[in-house]
């Protein structure tokens, strides 16, 4: 008995002490939401950024905590970091309509249309109703269920009663694997933020090279390619492609 | 001394002709009324000629009834006299210019005079004035063609007399011209500049003289009243002199030319004039002391450079302003409600071409709705400087409660003195807006075209608001570990790969049992001959059997029988039929560990050693493995 209660406290003591922490963490969180919230309300924003920053350290992943960290950088006028922002929140969450609002608003200010033009606006929101991660996640978890089905189905000598199941589980795994593959030739495979004022974008990879054209705070580009302290970058909307210093442009 | 002995001659002959015999009731008069042109824009000028010709002697000016369709200038009279068989007769002409102040037909009334005891009258004379005639020129009486100046002073214009002062024409000295100036020959585009015309005379005119200004290409003009009148020594000659001023301000830069500006005169001829001679009364009856000679005298044209206005530091909201100039801002109240308007006013004041200021571009004002903007204007020309305000009003009509700003209204102009831009800003101005009573705002704002108020209408655009805090939900962080479980997605591929392969195997076997046996008898042979080496060791008998089975059992599934029906002599037949490549001294060996398994077999119970065990157990394992080899 006395063995029992030991082996009992030996595995919830860490279990507890683990949960603790993570309550701990979230509380952290919320804290400093509230008080990036509160600055955000009186009008600094600045000081609203830097708690939000804070926050979203703790929980990199977190969609909302980016769209209010874009929001205190919006308001703070620098339009790019804003951006950069709100497309790592539409990224994880395409289908929040505040985040879709206030990335394609941002991208207006810069010169950009989320939605390209000919595209009607529903089909671009059925087609990123999920993000890229939940596509293939989808896929993942229906591929996981198809296989292991398929294995039962063999193991129980291929009785009827599995077979809806696989039919099911086929169906949309092959749904969301078609739709995850187009999604990733589709998109960019890295994209970028211009965030300071006017980026030069010159021929090659330094200042020797001749400035071909300038590209505005906020604009988003194509990470082509990368050479010590310079950055390949190609424009969407133009077409163009040149090379940026990389503190002109932000990962997304 | 010569022309005040013309004038005294000329005085004393009028008093006697005034006294001479004749009543007025035996005077004939005649009046006539005519004008330039009867058909005329707004603003041109008409000129209205009225002459009175009559025998007699006081005959009055004649009355002009009210013409409250024109603004009339007087422009002065000219008078001839001529005495023809001892009968004297006069003719006045009275010119007037008109101003017509009405679209469509007028008619200038009769105009009449009273000489004695009875009325003589003019016909009248309909005057159209249409729309789209030819644009008007500024300034009434000056800047019209056929405009007449006023007659410097000391100068007279003769009435009656013959009589007038000897012209000089020497050429070095005329008697009369007309000289125009600017005060600055280099100025920027829209700076002013000031055109001086000076009609000089030395000498008496009949008549009122007409001023036609010059020609100007690439100016707006504006007249700088009043007429000024002077005396003025030029070359050692006193001249009087008329100045009309006009400040131009060029709308392009380049050389700008001004034309000739012209007087058209009737200078009264010189003659000589000395009572004793014989030609004197000759002169007098043939008229010839009264004649004049019509003139016509022109201005030096002249050039005058704009300068551009530089590119370098232009405001982005500059609209052409030059001078120098203040801007305030107002409104007529701080407190409203929706809806209520608000007389907001901008005043530029200062110098400079005030007539060709734009007003201010009011900033977007999303939380009011803006009505056009009306200007007025404050002019004055202190010591011929174009100057005074500009006032710009716009009607402004919250359209949301809270305290509302205008923000500062940026103005910007070229100061020519400091040769540099400047830009003005308005102060901040700010109103505080009620709700006020529900449906008062549309009504406060009747006369005003709000929007409809059931539409919603957009006033300024922003960024979503903050979201509430929340974590990701479980399912999406089950998603999103889904996607990157990297190798372990592998698992359900080997699960299902695991049962597949068994399937496929099972399938196999159902489908070619011989080869199924072929395929494992060399392992099953194996086996059975391990087990009985470690099981039976000590059990010869048990441990033979095992052997032997594992033996037949082997050769059996090798050449697809059964055990039992597998003897030594039809081995041999059978390996060649199964066509088993095994060598003959592989099959002497078979033979050999047969018959001695054979013959351990059926020996006595006992007789082996663990020892000869061991050995029978290797030998057949051995033989085995070889038989493997050579089938491979």
């Amino acid at each position: 008995m006395k063995r029992q209660i030991i082996k009992a406290i030996t595995v919830s003591v860490p279990v507890f002490l683990w949960m603790m922490v993570i309550a701990n963490s979230v509380f952290a969180q919320q804290n400093l939401a509230a008080q990036a919230r509160q600055k955000y309300d009186s009008g600094d924003y600045p000081a609203s950024a830097l708690l939000f920053q804070n926050a979203l350290e703790k929980s990199p992943n977190n969609p909302f905590l980016q769209y209010d960290l874009g929001n205190a950088l919006f308001k703070s006028g620098k339009l790019g970091q804003s951006i950069v922002l709100y497309q790592r929140a539409f990224d994880l969450m395409p289908r929040n309509s505040d985040i879709r609002y206030n990335l394609a608003f941002a991208l207006k200010r810069a010169g950009e249309n989320l939605i390209p033009s000919g595209i009607p606006p529903i089909l671009f929101y059925i087609f990123y109703w999920l993000s890229l991660k939940e596509l293939s996640g989808f896929f993942w978890l229906f591929t996981w269920l198809l296989l292991l089905s398929a294995g039962l189905w063999i193991k129980m000598k291929k009785p009827a009663s599995l077979g809806p199941l696989i039919s099911t589980s086929l169906i949309l795994c092959s749904v969301f694997g078609i739709w995850w593959g187009i999604r990733f030739v589709l998109e960019p495979n890295s994209l970028g933020v211009i965030v300071t004022q006017t980026a030069e974008v010159r021929s090659g990879p330094g200042e020797s090279f001749s400035v071909d054209f300038t590209a505005p705070e906020g604009r988003r580009v194509e990470i082509l390619s990368e050479s010590s302290g310079w950055i390949e970058v190609g424009l969407l909307k133009e077409g163009s492609r040149g090379w940026v210093s990389s503190k002109d442009v932000e990962k997304i | 001394m010569k022309k005040k002995i013309s004038g005294l001659i000329l005085l004393a002959l009028t008093g006697c002709f005034l006294l001479a015999p004749g009543s007025q009731a035996d005077a004939q008069v005649a009046i006539h009324a005519s004008v330039d042109k009867t058909i005329v824009s707004l603003n041109e000028q008409i000129t209205l000629t009225v002459s009175v010709t009559g025998s007699g002697a006081s005959i009055p000016d004649p009355q002009i009834p009210l013409l409250s369709n024109f603004s009339v200038y007087s422009s002065g009279k000219s008078q001839s006299i001529s005495i023809i068989n001892g009968q004297m007769e006069t003719d006045t002409e009275y010119t007037y210019v008109l101003v017509p102040r009405f679209f469509g037909k007028g008619t200038i009334p009769p105009i009449a005079i009273n000489y004695g005891g009875r009325e003589y009258q003019t016909r009248p004379i309909v005057i159209k004035v249409s729309q789209n005639g030819p644009p008007a020129n500024q300034g009434a009486p000056q800047s019209g063609a056929g405009v007449s100046v006023q007659a410097p002073p000391g100068v007279s214009v003769q009435s009656g007399s013959g009589y007038n002062y000897a012209r000089n024409r020497a050429p070095e000295s005329p008697d009369a011209f007309v000289k125009a100036s600017v005060d600055r020959k280099k100025v920027y585009v829209n700076e002013q500049t000031t055109l001086s015309v000076k009609f000089f005379t030395a000498v008496s005119l009949a008549g009122s003289p007409q001023y036609t200004p010059p020609k100007l290409s690439g100016f707006i003009s504006e007249d700088l009243p009043p007429q000024r009148n002077g005396r003025a020594v030029v070359n050692g000659k006193t001249y009087y002199y008329s100045e009309i001023k006009l400040a131009l301000f060029p709308v392009e830069a380049g050389r700008l030319g001004i034309g000739p500006a012209t007087v058209n005169c009737r200078i009264q001829k010189s003659l000589s004039v000395d009572p004793f001679s014989q030609s004197f009364l000759n002169n007098i009856f043939s008229g010839q002391l009264g004649m004049t000679e019509p003139e016509t005298l022109h201005s030096e044209p002249l050039i005058l450079t704009a300068l551009p206005l530089p590119e370098a530091g232009k405001p982005a909201d500059f609209s052409g302003a030059v001078g120098n100039f203040s801007i305030s801002a107002s409104v007529d109240r701080t407190r409203v409600n929706v809806g209520d308007a608000v007389n907001m006013t901008m005043v530029i004041s200062g110098q400079g071409n005030l007539k060709s200021l734009e007003a201010p571009s009011i900033p977007a004002l999303p939380d009011f709705h803006i009505y056009d903007t009306v200007n007025s204007m404050k002019l004055n020309k202190k010591n011929d400087i174009v100057q005074g305000s500009k006032f710009f009003k716009t009607v402004l009509v919250p359209r949301i409660s809270g305290t509302l700003t205008i923000p500062k209204i940026a103005f910007s102009y070229f100061n020519p003195k400091t040769r540099s831009y400047q830009t003005l800003y308005s102060p901040l101005l700010t109103l505080h807006v009620d709700k006020g009573a529900p449906g008062l705002a549309a009504g406060n704002a009747s006369n005003f075209p709000a929007s409809a108020p059931q539409e919603v209408s957009t006033i300024s655009e922003d960024i979503r608001y903050l979201k509430p805090y929340q974590k990701v939900s479980l399912f999406e962080r089950l998603l999103n570990r889904a996607s990157s479980a990297g190798l372990i997605n592998l698992f359900p591929f080997a699960f299902f790969a695991f049962f597949f392969g068994i399937d496929q195997y099972e399938e196999m076997k159902a489908r070619n049992p011989l080869e199924v046996r072929k395929h494992q008898a060399f392992k099953k042979a194996l086996q059975a001959v391990e087990k009985a080496r470690k099981e039976h060791l000590s059990d010869s008998k048990e441990m033979t059997e095992l052997l032997a089975e594992a033996l037949t059992g082997y050769l059996a599934d090798k050449l697809g029988q059964s055990p039992s029906a597998l003897t030594l002599k039809g081995l041999s037949q059978e390996i060649q039929k199964a066509n088993l490549r095994i060598s003959p001294n592989a099959l002497e060996n078979i033979k050999r560990v047969w018959d001695e398994i054979d013959s351990r077999r059926f020996a006595p119970i006992g007789a082996a050693t663990q020892a000869a065990n061991t050995e029978i157990a290797e030998d057949v394992s051995a033989l085995i493995e070889s038989i493997e080899r050579e089938l491979k």
